[in-house]
């Protein structure tokens, strides 16, 4: 569903993506892991078709985003680490909105199953956003994701700010939607939260794709110490006393 | 799509109190100035029927006199406005609005409000509604435009936009329509309101006219907003922040509303300046005296006139002739003075015509300096329609001089000159009547102005176009 | 602070953006200078060359004189040298004014005083000046230093204030920033003053170079210094109102639409809103009222025409005609002359009002100017530049008393048909303009120097209640 080959992504001097491969399949949930500056959100971007990448390819349904923009994002939902929505606009009004611009078109009772799905509450869905938390932005985002109803779902740093038990909730939603053969790729340095959701797990350092596993049988310790070996081994310079 | 996204923003921005604090002020800022206008049209409008009232009881009053006296002592017209000169009061302040006929010189306006009234000097000229709804109304535009998708940009909200799959220019487009609502929402009453009270003033039978000429105002008001509101939207695709977009929006204001009229007048007085008005009378003086393309000089004419009167009349002395050779001198020094006058003016209307190439070419970078040129020319408040009237009035000073110089000759005898004439002969000069021309004259001459508002729509919608073709979160 | 100091100008002058801006500013000041210096050199040589010309004309009737009286020449029927009513009855002189000091600073061309004036023994008040220039070029006002300093250099001082904080916050440094040991108003203080620096010396710098240039010795360094101040009252205007802007946005994007909506009130609104309120509490002089009134003098005097003739020489038996003259002498000495004399006695009251109305309104807009810095900047820079009603007053005044000494001169000659001499050639009046009374003038400069100081003493109070409650959130 999700495939990067060999992708490739410069900024000037700076190489971002090292001939990155990489495959998502239906029903996958993938947990990306990796330092800052590791390449992951330059991955994401690739599949959104944000950025270009100067060799490869990114692979959506089919699509590639280079090419075909907005039939490659057809195919797929998106929740960025920060939900920012229109602050005058109701978490309803907000998911209406966005949800049109995906093309689709809901009634009010539909979109208000939406948002209790993703776990806000009732009595918030027609008070303006401009007064939501961080972590109810967050479920707006993930209602604007369900509301979609995409075959894939890209997702960077997701759970980053929420307390624990809307992190919680939100793995709950993640397996609900794998279940239901959306692919997931997940941005994340939480590796507690990879291992919760995560089928598979690849590790990323400099562009490059380090390490890949499955998530089953890991323990966080274990993950933790392949992590802290993976990302040592290949910047020795930067983590040097 | 586009529908859905423009019913989304025009929502946002009402929602948000600033907007609404800014269209309402803009409102009562069109309104007031309308208002004043108003009150200013009128007191015009009173005070030209006074003074053509009073001009033509003194014209009958001046007593006996000599005709060329009274010819001198001249007759003093006003050009008629049309009502919409309450909305765009165009060159009123700098033009003046009456002209002093005289024997000999063609008229130029003289008595220019802005000589004696020091509060015509004092701003940036934005004191009539029409240069509020211009002026403001394209710095709104711009602004709006400018912030329409940065600010999206910088609260990620664009990024959450394109990810749902939204074609960007259909997403901008959207946002085009909905600014545009929300523009036309306290500009499009402001603007109806205006009409209609130009409507309601109009003089009887000019109704029609005047609605047309309001709407074609309108409409090259309508292209102005638009084009700047789409150059702020694709300022605001390409701007990486807002603030950005602002300075970018705000420089692109100054430089089409404030720097460009300015650098449209410089340029005009450094390429193709007008001659002074003594400049004007030296060099028609000089062609009078001297005689032009073969043609001999006054002096020589005089003398031929002199020989051909004695000899159409069978007598060898001016004294003898049994009629007043004073008058004939008159008629044919005014005939030949017309001669020269119109070739002198033909080169000043060369002057004009490249005065006006010079501020077309100005207009290619302001569209407010196109705009502004189609209000004035609808509201009948521009140079051309001035320039007509200038036309008309000279005619009139031709014809009144003319029938003072028949009237001398037939008083007097041989070469005598002293006659009076009376009350009934300043009646037998009829008085001076003008029609302001209908909108068909009046979008003929501005037709370049409202094509090249059209041409800056198309080029800011292109623009838009382009810049939105990769949109970037 | 000195660190500080040198810390923020480095940073300011190395920011992106801030030496184009400066650089367009330097070259628009440039250009503003250049425009008036043009317009200055166009009126010195109008002048010089009106002059000249009078001069030669006097010098040639003289020599005609001369050889007439020698028997070496004869008279014709026209251009006579010894009679009054053909040598100098209608020789307009030219008479100009003290020069102003600061005369580059401005280029307009509808100034109320003309520094060239005409006059002859016939009456100056029916000179009309009227032009042929087309008056969209006057719409906008010259494109001059004073519209640069008014205008613009508050908008570009905008354009590089409007962020000195809210960057900060908006880029989450505000913080790091207030952590270090300086208050955020201290560096926010800093800030401004390094930005006023650089826009005051770009637009002083020019100002002082063309004035130096151009007036070559007759600038006044006291009227430059006021300039100066002015200037710089109005530029420390905007910075405290940038900094009061600043100490409460939260972005700049805020910011700097809320220093745009200041500039739109104080230099759009607020000239437009003084100007109708000025018109109403001081209306302009009546000039068409002026025009019927002068009309009406004229023709009561023209059906009077005996009695006045006969009135004017009851009162000075002395310059009863010696000799009969031609019916044009005639007319012209016997009738026209007293009626000229008659009508200038009747029409004086008429023209003093129109002045005092003129004075009325300038000083009316001073009054009101406090409430638009750009627009006391410009009416202090008009007046260094020679514009001021009151000025025009005093060359007036002075301009009459000549007229009187001149008619005193030739009168006797004129009225009695005496022919000139060689000796009233050569003793003819002098123009001796007196400059204006140094307190009148420099209270008029202090009164606008006030009118500046009062909004930066609010600004700053603003600025400073602002900036000492002023947090990095």
């Amino acid at each position: 569903m999700l495939s990067a080959e060999r992708l490739h992504k410069r900024y000037g001097a700076h190489t971002a993506l090292h001939g990155l491969d990489l495959t998502v399949r239906p029903g996958e949930v993938y947990a990306l892991l990796g330092p800052n500056g590791a390449g992951k959100t330059t991955t994401i971007n690739c599949f959104l078709g944000f950025v270009r990448p100067d060799g490869g390819r990114a692979l959506v349904d089919g699509r590639d985003p280079a090419l075909d923009p907005q039939g490659a994002r057809q195919a797929l939902a998106y929740i960025p680490e920060q939900v920012n929505l229109y602050g005058w606009f109701s978490g309803r009004e907000n998911l209406a909105y966005f949800a049109e611009l995906g093309g689709h078109r809901y009634r009010k009772a539909e979109l208000g199953g939406f948002l209790t799905e993703a776990g806000l509450e009732a009595d918030a869905h027609d008070r303006p956003v401009s007064g939501y938390s961080k972590g109810m932005r967050q479920k707006v985002g993930i209602a604007i994701a369900l509301a979609k109803d995409a075959r894939a779902l890209l997702l960077d740093e997701p759970t980053s700010g929420l307390d624990p038990r809307a992190s919680h909730e939100f793995s709950e939603l993640l397996r609900r939607l794998s279940a239901r053969k959306v692919s997931i790729l997940m941005a994340t340095h939480d590796i507690f939260r990879a291992l919760d959701v995560a089928n598979r797990i690849g590790i990323m350092v400099g562009g490059r794709l380090i390490e890949e596993m499955d998530a089953g049988g890991l323990s966080a310790a274990g993950l933790e110490a392949r992590y802290l070996n993976a990302t040592l081994a290949a910047a020795p310079a930067e983590a040097a006393p | 799509m586009i529908g859905s996204v423009a019913r989304r923003e025009l929502a946002l921005q009402l929602r948000d109190g600033r907007l609404l604090m800014t269209g309402a002020v803009l409102l009562l800022a069109v309104l007031a100035a309308t208002a004043a206008g108003w009150f200013q049209f009128d007191r015009a409008r009173a005070e030209r029927e006074h003074f053509i009232a009073e001009a033509r009881q003194q014209w009958l009053d001046q007593g006996a006199r000599h005709p060329h006296r009274a010819a001198h002592f001249g007759a003093y017209v006003a050009m008629p406005q049309l009502s919409l000169a309450m909305f765009e009061p165009g060159l009123r302040p700098f033009a003046g609005q009456t002209l002093w006929l005289e024997a000999h010189d063609r008229p130029a306006f003289a008595n220019i409000p802005s000589e004696d009234d020091l509060t015509l000097q004092t701003g940036l000229g934005v004191a009539s509604g029409s240069a509020i709804l211009q002026m403001l109304g394209g710095l709104l535009a711009l602004t709006l435009g400018a912030l329409a998708i940065v600010r999206d940009r910088e609260s990620g909200v664009l990024r959450l936009a394109l990810a749902q799959g939204v074609r960007p220019r259909a997403w901008a487009g959207g946002k085009l329509l909905g600014l545009a609502t929300v523009l036309a929402l306290p500009l499009a009453p402001a603007a109806g309101l205006a009409l209609a009270a130009a409507a309601f003033a109009a003089a009887p039978g000019t109704r029609f006219d005047i609605l047309a000429r309001g709407l074609l105002l309108l409409a090259a008001d309508g292209l102005l907003l638009l084009a700047l509101l789409a150059a702020g939207i694709a300022i605001s695709a390409v701007a990486r922040s807002s603030r950005g977009a602002l300075v970018a929006a705000l420089g692109l204001w100054v430089g089409v509303f404030v720097l460009a009229p300015r650098a449209a007048a410089t340029l005009v007085e450094r390429f193709a300046p007008a001659p002074t008005l003594q400049v004007y009378q030296k060099a028609a003086g000089q062609a009078f005296d001297e005689g032009y393309g073969g043609k001999p000089g006054y002096a020589a004419q005089l003398k031929a006139l002199e020989a051909e009167t004695l000899r159409r009349y069978g007598v060898t002395r001016l004294d003898d002739l049994p009629v007043g050779f004073s008058g004939i001198r008159m008629r044919h020094m005014d005939a030949w003075s017309t001669e020269v006058d119109d070739r002198e003016y033909a080169r000043l209307l060369g002057i004009y015509e490249a005065q006006a190439r010079i501020r077309m070419g100005v207009a290619v970078a302001s569209p407010f300096v196109a705009a502004r040129s189609v209000a004035q020319g609808m509201a009948g408040m521009d140079w051309a329609h001035h320039r007509r009237f200038l036309e008309a009035a000279e005619a009139y000073r031709r014809g009144f001089g003319l029938q003072m110089n028949t009237l001398l000759e037939r008083r007097v005898r041989g070469s005598r000159w002293e006659t009076d004439g009376d009350r009934s002969d300043w009646a037998a000069v009829a008085p001076f009547r003008y029609e302001t021309p209908g909108v068909g004259w009046a979008l003929a001459r501005q037709a370049g102005f409202l094509g090249l508002l059209a041409a800056w729509c198309l080029a800011a919608f292109a623009a838009l176009a382009i810049a939105t073709r990769r949109l970037r979160p | 602070m000195r660190p500080l100091w040198r810390q923020e100008a480095r940073l300011f002058l190395r920011a992106p953006g801030v030496a184009p801006l400066l650089a367009v500013l330097f070259a628009l000041s440039v250009l503003g200078a250049w425009n008036g210096a043009q317009r200055l050199e166009a009126e010195r040589a109008r002048i010089a060359e009106a002059v000249a010309a009078d001069q030669a004309a006097f010098a040639r009737k003289r020599d005609q004189l001369v050889a007439l009286e020698a028997g070496r020449a004869q008279e014709g029927q026209f251009g006579s040298a010894r009679k009054a009513h053909q040598a100098v009855m209608s020789a307009g002189r030219p008479l100009v004014p003290p020069p102003a000091e600061l005369g580059v600073l401005s280029a307009a061309e509808a100034r109320p005083t003309p520094d060239l004036l005409a006059v002859s023994l016939l009456t100056r008040h029916r000179d009309q000046q009227p032009t042929l220039d087309d008056p969209t070029n006057r719409l906008d006002g010259p494109f001059d230093l004073s519209f640069v300093a008014t205008w613009l250099a508050p908008l570009f001082l905008l354009f590089l204030t409007y962020d000195v904080l809210a960057r900060d916050r908006e880029q989450g440094s505000a913080g790091l920033l207030a952590s270090q040991g300086r208050t955020l108003a201290a560096i926010a203080a800093v800030r401004l003053a390094v930005r006023f620096v650089a826009v005051f010396a770009v637009v002083g710098a020019v100002a002082v170079a063309a004035a130096v240039v151009t007036e070559a010795g007759r600038a006044s360094l006291p009227a430059l210094l006021a300039w100066l101040a002015g200037l710089a009252l109005c530029l420390g205007t905007w910075c405290a109102l940038a900094g009061a802007v600043n100490a409460r946005a939260r972005n700049s994007a805020s910011a700097s639409l809320a220093l745009l909506s200041i500039w739109i009130a104080t230099c759009l609104l607020a000239p437009a809103v003084i100007s109708a309120a000025v018109g109403a509490v001081a209306p302009p002089p009546d000039r068409l009222g002026g025009v019927l009134a002068m009309r009406e003098i004229e023709s009561g005097l023209n059906r009077r025409r005996a009695e006045v003739t006969a009135a004017y020489y009851a009162a000075r038996p002395q310059n009863r005609p010696v000799r009969q003259g031609d019916e044009y002498e005639h007319y012209f000495v016997t009738e026209m002359f007293p009626r000229t004399l008659a009508f200038d006695a009747a029409f004086a009251p008429v023209a003093a009002g129109m002045d005092r109305a003129r004075v009325r309104q300038a000083e009316a807009l001073r009054w009101a100017s406090p409430a638009s810095p750009s627009l006391a900047l410009k009416l202090l820079t008009e007046d260094l530049a020679g514009g001021a009603p009151e000025r025009r007053v005093r060359y007036l005044a002075d301009v009459d008393a000549w007229q009187a000494r001149w008619r005193g001169h030739f009168e006797p000659k004129l009225a009695s048909m005496r022919f000139l001499t060689v000796e009233d050639y050569d003793r003819m009046p002098r123009f001796e303009p007196r400059p204006e009374a140094a307190a009148a003038r420099w209270g008029r400069i202090v009164a606008l120097l006030g009118a500046l100081a009062l909004p930066l003493l609010l600004a700053l109070a603003w600025a400073w209640r602002a900036l000492r409650s002023a947090g990095p959130l």
